[in-house]
C-alpha cells in the first residue's frame, strides 16, 4: 500500500475554463448516411441497376456465343467429313464450296454503320450535361438527341435484314436451296439464325423508342439504350465471324 | 511459397507423366475417327478447339466475376 492516495484520472474534474462552447452534436442538414455505398446490396442506386443489367445481357449473350460457337464447330466437321460410301468403303467428300452473294460486303458496311449510330445514341443518353438538364426538368435533352440516331439505327437495321433476303433470293436464283448441299444448309441456318436476334435487337431497340416516347424514368431509358446498344455491337461482331467463316473457309 | 513451387510442380508432373486415357471411351466413335480420312481428322480437331475455347472463356469468366463480387454475397 502507497502512502499516498493518487487520484484516478476518473475523479479528476477539471474546472470550467470557458474555452470554446459545447460541440455540436446535431445533424448539420448535410445528412449523414444516404451514400448508396452504404445501403444493402440490391439497392444501391441506378449505377447499381445498370452493372446489374449488363451483367444479365452478358449471361444471356454467352448463351448466344455458344451457340453460334457449337455451329461453327459443327462447320468445320461436318466441311471436312464426307458420307461414307459403303461399296467403295471410303468417306467421299460432299462438300461443294458456296460461292457467298457479294451483296454480303454491302450488309456487312451497313450493320457496322447501324452498331456506331447505336453507340453514338448510347453516349448521348449519358451525356452528362443533358442528363442533369433532364433531371432538373427543364427539358428532354436526352431524348431529343439520341433519338435520330436510334431511329437511324433501327433504319440501318431494316436495311441490313433486307440485305439479307436479297441474298437468299440471289442465292435461290442461282439454284442454291436449302436442302442442296451441307454448305447451304449452314449458309441458310447460320444468316438465318444471325437475322432473328437481330430482329430481336431491334424489338428492344423499339422498346427502347417507345419508352423514350412514353417518357419513363430516365435512368430506366439509360438502362434500355446502353443494353440495346451492347447487344447491338455483339450482334455486329458476332456476324464479323459468320461472314469470316461463310467468306474464309469453303 | 515454397508449398505453391512444390504443388506447381506435382500438378505439372502429373499433367505430364499421364499415359494416354482415350477418354472418349466410346468404342464407335474412336474406330470412325480413327478410320476417317486425315481431312475429317482435322476437321475434328478444328470442331474440337472452336467448342473448347468459348465455354473455356465463358467458364473463366464466370469464375472470375464469381471471385470479384465474393463480398457481395457476404451478408
Amino acid at each position: 500500500m502507497s502512502a499516498v492516495k493518487v487520484p484516478s484520472t476518473k475523479e479528476i474534474e477539471l474546472p470550467d475554463t470557458g474555452g470554446r462552447g459545447p460541440i455540436n452534436k446535431f445533424p448539420t442538414g448535410g445528412g449523414g448516411g444516404d451514400s448508396w455505398n452504404d445501403l444493402p446490396w440490391n439497392r444501391r442506386g441506378p449505377r447499381e441497376r445498370l452493372l446489374r443489367c449488363r451483367l444479365g445481357l452478358l449471361v444471356m449473350l454467352c448463351t448466344s456465343l455458344m451457340l453460334f460457337a457449337s455451329l461453327t464447330s459443327a462447320y468445320f466437321v461436318r466441311k471436312d467429313s464426307g458420307t461414307y460410301n459403303a461399296q467403295m468403303r471410303v468417306y467421299v467428300p460432299d462438300w461443294k464450296p458456296l460461292q457467298v452473294p457479294p451483296l454480303l460486303w454491302l450488309n456487312t458496311a451497313i450493320l457496322l454503320l447501324a452498331s456506331v449510330s447505336m453507340e453514338l445514341g448510347r453516349r448521348e443518353v449519358f451525356r452528362e450535361p443533358a442528363v442533369t438538364e433532364e433531371w432538373l426538368g427543364l427539358s428532354r435533352t436526352t431524348v431529343r438527341r439520341s433519338l435520330p440516331w436510334l431511329s437511324v439505327s433501327m433504319v440501318l437495321g431494316g436495311g441490313f435484314l433486307a440485305g439479307q433476303v436479297i441474298a437468299w433470293k440471289e442465292l435461290y436464283a442461282q439454284g442454291v436451296y436449302f436442302k442442296s448441299n451441307p454448305s447451304s444448309h449452314f449458309y441458310y441456318m447460320l444468316t438465318g439464325l444471325h437475322g432473328l436476334h437481330l430482329a430481336g435487337g431491334m424489338l428492344a431497340l423499339a422498346w427502347a423508342l417507345f419508352a423514350a416516347l412514353l417518357g419513363r424514368r430516365l435512368e430506366s431509358r439509360q438502362i434500355l439504350v446502353d443494353v440495346t446498344a451492347w447487344y447491338w455491337h455483339a450482334m455486329a461482331v458476332v456476324w464479323l465471324g459468320i461472314f469470316a467463316l461463310l467468306k474464309l473457309a469453303q | 511459397m515454397r508449398h505453391l513451387v512444390l504443388k506447381l510442380a506435382l500438378l505439372v508432373t502429373l499433367l505430364t507423366s499421364s499415359a494416354a486415357l482415350y477418354a472418349q471411351g466410346c468404342a464407335a466413335c474412336k474406330t470412325n475417327a480413327a478410320q476417317a480420312g486425315p481431312e475429317a481428322q482435322r476437321g475434328l480437331r478444328r470442331g474440337i478447339a472452336v467448342l473448347l475455347i468459348p465455354s473455356l472463356i465463358i467458364f473463366s469468366g464466370v469464375v472470375f466475376l464469381a471471385y470479384k463480387n465474393r463480398e457481395a454475397n457476404r451478408e
